[in-house]
């Protein structure tokens, strides 16, 4: 193969962490379940995929069910925020991917999107990196 | 929580004890490849993981795609698993892939291992995805643009998961690295 080119600059990645989910847990509990055990008062989701059970959407209050198995999440964004009582608030927005690979998106609703096999995520952190900045 | 699972679902295995696993990172890079025109994605990721022993993390792609295939997972017809890859789909020459994110990491024996799933445009209109396999992916014109998210000090290991009887990959912390990547 010709190798790669390397496009030119790069960026420092602040504290963060590698994650999976487990069949039938709640994609949203999950995500703030690890963003409380890496520490992460705010938790950005880096990258992520996997699969779904069945999701329920929410898009501007209008409600959709899509179910499976297995849901293929094609893109998840969002964000997990400790609030001034302790708790969280997080929103989760994916794009999935159905068994006929049509595409299908919008607000996950908590508690309606069991993982189906599995979930790899990358969470972030906002704030200072520890180290040099070139030091990987 | 405003509403309960509705579903749950059983492997054929045993379920692990640990539902969430995590490791943290203190600090990683982020950095670009461009995979060129008429070359496999796949090829360009084991580059990458082949220079960072013991990181991984995240690759986020888009750009023209050449040609490429992905599967949908419908339920098992045997029932041995919850799920099993069907028939891959090629992606239709001149597709875009508008997002597309992949696990990178290793297997027990040190090889490279990249989970990808992702959504095209094809050129007729339709937006289609699932998971991607990257060894029939190729950049079309223009190349792809692929942005590499690496923890330093963490990756993902592919390891047998008895629960649903696949190999899946989980966050490890590499043995025997120091925080920055080899």
């Amino acid at each position: 193969m010709t190798a790669s080119p390397t496009v030119p600059g790069f960026a420092p990645v602040g504290a963060g962490a590698l994650c999976r989910i487990g069949p039938n847990e709640d994609l949203v509990a999950a995500i703030e379940k690890a963003a409380d055990e890496a520490g992460f008062d705010t938790a950005f989701i880096r990258g992520a995929l996997g699969s779904l059970y069945e999701v329920t959407f929410d898009v501007n209050g209008n409600r959709r069910t899509l179910k499976g198995p297995a849901i293929e999440i094609l893109s998840l964004n969002g964000r997990s925020m400790r609030t001034s009582d302790g708790g969280r608030t997080t929103d989760i927005y994916a794009l999935v991917g159905d068994v006929c690979g049509m595409s299908h998106g919008g607000q996950v609703v908590a508690g309606t999107a069991p993982v189906c096999v599995t979930v790899e995520l990358m969470i972030e952190t906002m704030g200072p990196a520890t180290g040099p900045a070139t030091g990987v | 929580m405003d509403q309960a699972i509705a579903r749950v679902h059983r492997h054929p295995g045993p379920a692990s004890d640990v539902r969430v696993s995590i490791v943290r990172f203190e600090r990683g890079l982020a950095f670009m490849r461009l995979v060129p025109e008429g070359a496999r994605v796949s090829e360009v990721i084991e580059d990458v993981l082949a220079s960072h022993r013991g990181s991984g993390g995240m690759v986020r792609l888009h750009g023209r795609i050449g040609a490429g295939s992905f599967c949908t997972a419908p339920p098992d017809p045997l029932g041995a698993y919850v799920i099993r890859y069907g028939v891959p789909v090629p992606v239709a020459p001149g597709s875009i892939i508008l997002s597309a994110d992949g696990s990178c990491g290793f297997d027990a024996e040190g090889g490279p291992c990249i989970h990808l799933h992702g959504v095209v445009a094809t050129p007729d209109g339709q937006v289609v995805g699932g998971h991607l396999l990257p060894e029939t992916c190729v950049a079309g014109p223009g190349g792809l643009l692929a942005r590499f998210s690496f923890a330093a000090g963490a990756t993902f290991l592919r390891s047998p998961d008895a629960e649903s009887g696949l190999s899946l990959l989980r966050p490890h912390r590499s043995p025997g690295t120091t925080e920055a990547c080899a």
